[in-house]
C-alpha cells in the first residue's frame, strides 16, 4: 500500500516535469538567399547538343543558352573543348578536375562563342563508355566506366568562360557504345529496340487565372501578349508534347539495360523544368515531372517585380537522358 | 623447524690430542725421544652438516654432543663414541655425521699417525623460512557515510572459506587456496552482493569495503546495500582501460539513464556527431573498435541516432573501454574493445523495472525460478519519432521529420541461468536488436527528390559455461550464432543507392586460466569467428561515401552507377595464450602473449558478372602472428607505471569485397599499438591516469586513384593511418553521496591514402574532448548531476570555387585542400536531476534530463548554398528535456 506521503510527492513531481518533457525541436534548415533563378549577369543556363545523342566520331553542334543578364549585357568570350580526361574513382565530381582547365593535352578546342561544333572523340566509348582494355601482357582488364541511371554514357564539354573571374560550364552529349555485361542476344534486344535520345522542346509558356490559361509569346522580341502587372503573383505553366512512342519532343520511352536486374526494360523519361529571369521570384527554381507522371505539364509561381520595365524570361526543358531544349520570353511589367 | 647450522670445536680436538701424546711417546720410548713439537694433529678437512633432528623440533634448543673420534693414518674415521650425550636423536644424528667426517691425518715427525680425539658436534636451533602455498584474506567492512565498523556481515569465498567481521567490522580468512575467488557478503537484513579477488600464493590480500546504508523511512526495511571500494587494486587484464559499473553509468547526465551510454563520456571516445552514434577510440573508424557482450560479439552498441544502446541497463554490471593494446583473448580489430559485462543472477525473489520517456519504453524482470534456476529477461521499444512528430506541431510550422529522420527500434534479451555447482555456471541466452528509418524529401524538381530507408537488425543465441576449480583455476566457454540483417535504399533524384547484406555469425571462444606458480598466472584459449553474407548492392559507385571521400553534406552522389550480388565467407580461429609473471612480490607484472591468427577470406566473384560467364570465386589466407606485451609496476602504494605494445589485424569488409564496389582480393589490414602511461591515487578513491599512446595502420582500403583502374579494383589496399596523442583522466570513485570524473583526450589522428601522399587528417579526428561528470546525492533520494562537454569539431574540406554543370542543372563544388577546416567546437553542459520514492518494497524513480543547458548553438554540419558561394552551419538540438520515470521492484 503506497503511503500518502509518497503519492502527494509523486504527483508534484511529476506536474513540475510535465511541462518540460516534450522534446525541443530545431530548425535544422538552413535558408539562404538562393537566387538562382535571378539572372543578374551573363551566365549560361543550358547547353544543348545536335543530336541530342550520336555515335563517337560524329559530327555535333553545341549551342549555349546564355542569358545577358539585362539589356546592356555583353556575351562573354568562351571557349568550347572536348575533354578526353577519364576521372578516376575516387572523383566523385561529373567529370575529371582537369576538365574544367582552360588548356591540357586532353581538351580537345572546337571553337568559340555562343555555339560551336566538333567531332565527337572516337575514343569516346574507351574514356567514357564500356570499352574497356582486356587483359594482357600479365595487366589485368581494365574497368569499364559505368552508365548512369538511365544506361548511357556521355562524352564531356566545356565551356571556358573569360573574365575578370573565369567560370566553367559543364555540357555533355549522350555518346552510342555498346552494354557492358550484357549477353549478345540482350545487345541484340537492346540494339532493336533502343531509340536515340531528341532534345525535349518547350510548347509554350502560360499564364493560368482562374482556369484559363494566356499563352506568352516566345522569342526574344516583345509581343502585345507578354504584359504582367507589377508585383503580380502568377501561376506560370510550362508545356511539352505528350509522347506515346519515341522519338518525339515531350518524356520519350526508351529501354535501358539495367544492370541490376541484367535484363533489358522499358522506361520512360522524367522531365524536369528550370525557371529564370532577369527580375521578380520564383517560388521554385525547378520544377517538373516525374517518369511515373504522365501530365505534360508543370507549374510554378512567380512574383513579378515591382518596378515596372522588362523582364527576361527563360524556361529549359532537361529530359534524363542529357536532352535540352528552351524558349525565351521578354515580358513587359506595367 | 631444522637447525640450519651445527659447530665443531678444533681447539677442544687439540686439547683432546694432547692427553693422548704420552701413550704415543711411550710406544716409542726404547727409540731416542723425540721432542713435542714433531707432533701434528689431524685437520678436518670435509665437514658434514648433521640435521636437526625431527624429533626435537618442538624443544626449539640448541644443543651439543660430545665425541670421541678415532682417526686412522689415512685422516678416515674408524670409530666414534659418545662421551657426553644431548639425546639420544641428537647423539645419533652427530655419530652419523661425524662418521663422514675426512681428515687430514695427524702426523709425527712428518709420518701419518692413528690418533684418538674429542669432537663437540653443536646443534643450534634456527626457524625456517618458508613460502606458503596458500593465501591470506584480510579486511575491514565500514559504513561509508560514518566511517564505522559493520559487525556481523559474513564473506563466503568461491573456496568455501567463511568469516563473519567483528565488533571492529574486521575479518581473517587464511590458507586460502589461490585463484581466483567470488567474495559474497551476506547477513540477517542484508542484500547480498558479490565481488571477486585474485588470491596468490603467499600474498595477503587487504581490504576495506565500505558500505552505504540507505535512509530510514517508515516504510523501509532494514537493508544494508553495499558497493564496493578495494584499497588492493583488483588484477586487472588490461593496461588501460575504464570500467564503469552499472550503478554509475545510469546516474551520469545526458545518459537517460542508459548505462552504456556512458562509453560517449571516457576519456579516448571522440563526441559523435549528432544522430550518428559512431563510436571513434583513440581516432580509429567506428568499424575498427569491436563491441562483445560477456564474449559474444554484436556488430553494434547503440541504436540508429545513438539514443538508446541495444542492451537493457538492468542486465548490465559494468561496462569497459579498452582503446587500444588489448591482450591476445581478443582480436580482428584495429581499434579499441567495448566489453560489456552482464550481471550474475543471483537474486531472491521477483525483480524488474518499468522505465517510460520521451524516447522509449522499456521493461525487465529477473527471477529466481528454482534453488540453482534463474532468469531474466528484458525488452524496449522506441516512440521517439511518434513524440516527435505529435509535439512538433506546437512548436515549428515545418516538418520536423524531414529534416530530422526519427529511429524506430526496439531491442529484446532473455537470459536463463543454471548453476551446475558451487562455483559452475551453464547460461544459455539471446539477443535481439532492430532499426529502422525512413526518411523522404520529396521535391518539385524529380532531381531534388530524395528519400532514404535504411534497417538493421541482428540477433545472437548463446551458450555460456564458467567454472571455477579448485585449484583456482578458470575455465570459461561461450558459443554463439545469430544472424544479421541490414538494408539501404535511398535515392536522390534519378540516381539510386541501395545496399543489403544478410550474415550468419558462429562464434566460440574457450579459455582456461589458472595460477600455475607462486607469481605466475597462465591464460590459454581460442577464439573462433565465422560469419558467411549475402550481399547486393547497387546504384551509385560512390555512395554510401567512404572516410576520406571529397564531399559536401547534401551532396547528390555521383551518377554513375553498378549493380552486384556476391556472398562472403570470413573465417578465424585463433589460439593464444598469455602469462602474468610477477616479480617484486607482484608489484611488477610483465604480461607477454601471443595471438596465432589465420584468416580466410572467400568471396564468390572475382570479376563482375558477364554475360552468362561462370561466377569464379576466390580464397585468400592469411596467417597472422599477433605477439602482446603490457606491464605494470607498482612503483609505490599510489603510483603505478604502465606500458603495453600489440600488433593487431583486421579482415577486409564483406561490403568492400565486390567485384564491381571493392576489391576481392583484398587481405587483411594491420597496426600497432604503444602506449606507456602511469597513475597515481590520490586517495583511496581519488585517481588520476595519464597515458600517451601511438597507433600507426596500414594496408587500408582506399579509393582506386587510377584513371584507369583495373577490373575489380575499386579498392586498393595503400592507405595508411596514424593516432598519437594521451589521455588524461581524474576520477573520484564514489565517496558518499558524490562521485565524477574529469577527462581530455588530446589525439591526433592522420591518414596517407597513397604512397608518397600527404598526410591528411583523419574524417573522424577531434584534437581536443574534454569532459567532466559530476553525481551529487542532495538526500531525501533527489540527486543532482552535471556534465560538461568540450570536442574540438570534425575536419571538412572547403569549398574554395565552384562550375555549373549544365547537365544537371546544378553547380559542382571545387575542394580545397582536404581536412582544411574545422567544424566549430561543441560546447555543452547538462543537467540530471532525480527523486527516488520508496513504494512498499519498490522504487520509483523520476527524472529530468536537460541536455545544453545554456542552449549553445553547436554546429553539426557545414552547409552550402546551391552555388557554393554561401556557407552556413546545421545546428545540433537546442536545450532538450527529457522526462522520464523508472519503477523498480
Amino acid at each position: 500500500m503506497v503511503a500518502l506521503r509518497s503519492i502527494r510527492k509523486i504527483g508534484y513531481t511529476l506536474a513540475v516535469g510535465a511541462g518540460a518533457g516534450l522534446l525541443s525541436l530545431t530548425g535544422c534548415g538552413v535558408d539562404f538567399d538562393d537566387h538562382l533563378s535571378l539572372v543578374s549577369e551573363p551566365r549560361v543556363l543550358a547547353i544543348r547538343s545536335e543530336p541530342a545523342e550520336a555515335k563517337p566520331g560524329t559530327q555535333v553542334r553545341y549551342q549555349a543558352l546564355v542569358a545577358r543578364g539585362g539589356a546592356d549585357g555583353v556575351l562573354p568570350d568562351m571557349g568550347w573543348a572536348f575533354c578526353n580526361e577519364r576521372k578516376p574513382l575516387a572523383e566523385l565530381g561529373p567529370v575529371n578536375l582537369l576538365c574544367l582547365e582552360r588548356e591540357g593535352e586532353n581538351l580537345v578546342q572546337i571553337g568559340e562563342g555562343s555555339t560551336a561544333q566538333g567531332t565527337l572523340p572516337r575514343q569516346g566509348c574507351r574514356n567514357f563508355g564500356p570499352s574497356a582494355p582486356p587483359a594482357s601482357g600479365g595487366e589485368p582488364a581494365g574497368r569499364p566506366v559505368d552508365p548512369d541511371a538511365s544506361g548511357g554514357y556521355h562524352q564531356p564539354v566545356r565551356i571556358f568562360v573569360e573574365g575578370p573571374e573565369p567560370a566553367v560550364t559543364l555540357g555533355q552529349t549522350r555518346i552510342v557504345c555498346g552494354l557492358a555485361g550484357a549477353t549478345p542476344e540482350q545487345l541484340g534486344e537492346f540494339n532493336r529496340r533502343y531509340t536515340a535520345n531528341q532534345n525535349p522542346e518547350l510548347q509554350g509558356l502560360s499564364v493560368v487565372r482562374g482556369g484559363e490559361e494566356r499563352a506568352f509569346v516566345p522569342g526574344p522580341e516583345f509581343d502585345p501578349a507578354n504584359v504582367v502587372r507589377a508585383g503580380e503573383r502568377l501561376r506560370l505553366r510550362a508545356s511539352w508534347a505528350s509522347c506515346a512512342e519515341a522519338p518525339c519532343t515531350g518524356a520519350e520511352p526508351y529501354v535501358v539495360y539495367e544492370v541490376g536486374a541484367r535484363t533489358v526494360v522499358d522506361r520512360r523519361e522524367s522531365i524536369r523544368v528550370s525557371w529564370y529571369a532577369t527580375g521578380g521570384d520564383f517560388a521554385q527554381s525547378g520544377t517538373g515531372r516525374e517518369a511515373s507522371d504522365f501530365d505534360s505539364t508543370t507549374d510554378n509561381i512567380w512574383t513579378a517585380p515591382t518596378q515596372p520595365g522588362p523582364v527576361r524570361l527563360w524556361t529549359v526543358i532537361r529530359d534524363d537522358r542529357g536532352g535540352v531544349g528552351w524558349q525565351e520570353f521578354l515580358l513587359e511589367v506595367e | 623447524m631444522n637447525p640450519t647450522s651445527s659447530t665443531h670445536s678444533p681447539l677442544a680436538a687439540l686439547l683432546l690430542l694432547a692427553l693422548s701424546a704420552p701413550s704415543l711417546a711411550a710406544a716409542q720410548g726404547q727409540e731416542r725421544a723425540e721432542p713435542a713439537s714433531a707432533l701434528v694433529p689431524p685437520v678436518l678437512v670435509e665437514f658434514v652438516e648433521a640435521p636437526y633432528p625431527d624429533s626435537e623440533m618442538e624443544s626449539e634448543m640448541d644443543a651439543a654432543v660430545v665425541l670421541q673420534l678415532s682417526i686412522s693414518a689415512t685422516g678416515e674415521v674408524v670409530e666414534v663414541e659418545v662421551l657426553e650425550s644431548a639425546g639420544e636423536a641428537f647423539d645419533e644424528a652427530a655419530v652419523e655425521a661425524a662418521r663422514r667426517f675426512v681428515f687430514e691425518p695427524a702426523t709425527n715427525g712428518g709420518v701419518p699417525i692413528p690418533v684418538r680425539i674429542g669432537y663437540r658436534y653443536e646443534f643450534i636451533w634456527e626457524p625456517l623460512l618458508e613460502l606458503k602455498s596458500t593465501a591470506d584474506f584480510v579486511g575491514v567492512i565500514l559504513d561509508r557515510a560514518t566511517k564505522e565498523p559493520l559487525a556481523g556481515v559474513t564473506i563466503t569465498l568461491g573456496s568455501g572459506d567463511v568469516a563473519t567481521t567483528d565488533e571492529a567490522g574486521a575479518f581473517q580468512i587464511f590458507d586460502i587456496e589461490p585463484g581466483t575467488w567470488t567474495v559474497d557478503l551476506s547477513g540477517e537484513g542484508i542484500i547480498p552482493v558479490s565481488t571477486e579477488e585474485v588470491f596468490e600464493a603467499s600474498h595477503v590480500v587487504e581490504v576495506r569495503y565500505e558500505a552505504s546504508v540507505p535512509e530510514e523511512s517508515e516504510d523501509d526495511e532494514d537493508e544494508v546495500e553495499f558497493e564496493f571500494v578495494t584499497i588492493i587494486p583488483k588484477v586487472k587484464k588490461q593496461v588501460v582501460s575504464t570500467e564503469i559499473l552499472a550503478d554509475q553509468g545510469r546516474r551520469v547526465p545526458g545518459t537517460q539513464g542508459d548505462v552504456l551510454k556512458v562509453v560517449e563520456n571516457l576519456p579516448g571516445v571522440a563526441r559523435a556527431a549528432a544522430g550518428s552514434g559512431d563510436l571513434v577510440v583513440w581516432g580509429a573508424a567506428p568499424q575498427d573498435t569491436r563491441v562483445y557482450v560477456d564474449g559474444v560479439r554484436l556488430p553494434r552498441l547503440y541504436h540508429d541516432g545513438g539514443y538508446r544502446s541495444v542492451l537493457h541497463s538492468d542486465l548490465v554490471r559494468s561496462v569497459e573501454l579498452i582503446p587500444g593494446a588489448y591482450g591476445p583473448t581478443y582480436g580482428r580489430g584495429l581499434g579499441g574493445l567495448v566489453s560489456v559485462q552482464l550481471e550474475r543472477l543471483d537474486e531472491e525473489g521477483f525483480h524488474g523495472s518499468a522505465d517510460l520517456n520521451g524516447i522509449d519504453a522499456a521493461v525487465s524482470a529477473r527471477a529466481k525460478l528454482g534453488d540453482d534456476l534463474h532468469i531474466a529477461v528484458a525488452a524496449r521499444r522506441s516512440h521517439l519519432d511518434q513524440v516527435v512528430s505529435r509535439s512538433s506541431s506546437y512548436f515549428t510550422d515545418e516538418d520536423v521529420g524531414s529534416y530530422v529522420p526519427m529511429p524506430r527500434f526496439w531491442d529484446g534479451q532473455a537470459r536463463l541461468q543454471y548453476r551446475l555447482g558451487a562455483e559452475t555456471f551453464l547460461e544459455v541466452g539471446a539477443l535481439a536488436s532492430s532499426d529502422e528509418i525512413d526518411h523522404a524529401l520529396p521535391s518539385s524538381d524529380p532531381a531534388l527528390s530524395t528519400s532514404k530507408t535504411t534497417s538493421l537488425g541482428f540477433h545472437r543465441f548463446y551458450a555460456r559455461y564458467d567454472k571455477r576449480n579448485d585449484d583456482g583455476s578458470v575455465v570459461n566457454v561461450v558459443g554463439s550464432f545469430g544472424a544479421d540483417s541490414s538494408s539501404r535504399v535511398e535515392r536522390f533524384g534519378p540516381t539510386p543507392i541501395e545496399l543489403g547484406r544478410d550474415s550468419r555469425i558462429y562464434g566460440l571462444r574457450a579459455s582456461w586460466r589458472a595460477p600455475v606458480a607462486s607469481g605466475l598466472m597462465m591464460e590459454v584459449g581460442v577464439d573462433g569467428d565465422v560469419e558467411t553474407s549475402s550481399l547486393r548492392r547497387s546504384g551509385s559507385i560512390g555512395a554510401p561515401s567512404r572516410e576520406g571521400d571529397k564531399t559536401v553534406f547534401g551532396r547528390p552522389p555521383p551518377g554513375q552507377i553498378g549493380s552486384d550480388e556476391w556472398e562472403t565467407l570470413i573465417a578465424s580461429v585463433a589460439p593464444y595464450a598469455q602469462l602474468d609473471v610477477g616479480f617484486l612480490d607482484g608489484r611488477l607484472h610483465l604480461i607477454p602473449g601471443l595471438r596465432v591468427e589465420p584468416f580466410l577470406a572467400q568471396t564468390s566473384r572475382i570479376t563482375p558478372r558477364t554475360g552468362t560467364s561462370p561466377a569464379i570465386s576466390i580464397i585468400r589466407q592469411d596467417l597472422v602472428v599477433e605477439p602482446r606485451l603490457a606491464s605494470r609496476f607498482e612503483v609505490t602504494e599510489r603510483l603505478g607505471l604502465k606500458a603495453a605494445f600489440g600488433i593487431y589485424h583486421q579482415p577486409p569488409q564483406s561490403e568492400d569485397l565486390s567485384a564491381v564496389f571493392g576489391t576481392p582480393p583484398l587481405g587483411v589490414s594491420r597496426a600497432r599499438h604503444f602506449l606507456l602511461g602511469g597513475n597515481y591515487r590520490l586517495t583511496d578513491l581519488l585517481e588520476v591516469e595519464a597515458t600517451g599512446f601511438v597507433s600507426n595502420s596500414e594496408d587500408l582500403a582506399v579509393r582506386s586513384p587510377s584513371q584507369s583502374p583495373a577490373l575489380a579494383r575499386a579498392l586498393v589496399q595503400q592507405g595508411k593511418g596514424r593516432s598519437y596523442g594521451g589521455q588524461l583522466m581524474l576520477r573520484q570513485d564514489r565517496i558518499g553521496p558524490f562521485f565524477g570524473w574529469v577527462s581530455y583526450s588530446l589525439v591526433r589522428s592522420e591518414r596517407q591514402d597513397l604512397p608518397g601522399d600527404d598526410w591528411r587528417l583523419f574524417d573522424y579526428d577531434q584534437l581536443h574532448v574534454f569532459t567532466a561528470v559530476a553525481s551529487f546525492e542532495v538526500g531525501a533520494g533527489v540527486e543532482i548531476g552535471g556534465r560538461f562537454r568540450y570536442a574540438t569539431g570534425f575536419p571538412r574540406t572547403p569549398v574554395v570555387g565552384s562550375y555549373y554543370d549544365a547537365v544537371n542543372d546544378r553547380y559542382q563544388p571545387v575542394f580545397g585542400d582536404q581536412g582544411a577546416e574545422r567544424i566549430p567546437s561543441f560546447i555543452s553542459a547538462d543537467i540530471r536531476v532525480a527523486k527516488r520514492f520508496e513504494i512498499d518494497s519498490t522504487e520509483l524513480e523520476v527524472y529530468l534530463d536537460l541536455q545544453n543547458v545554456t542552449n549553445h548553438e553547436n554546429p553539426e554540419e557545414i552547409v552550402y548554398d546551391p552555388s557554393f558561394t554561401q556557407k552556413d552551419y546545421i545546428s545540433g538540438f537546442p536545450i532538450l528535456p527529457m522526462l522520464g520515470a523508472r519503477w523498480s521492484w
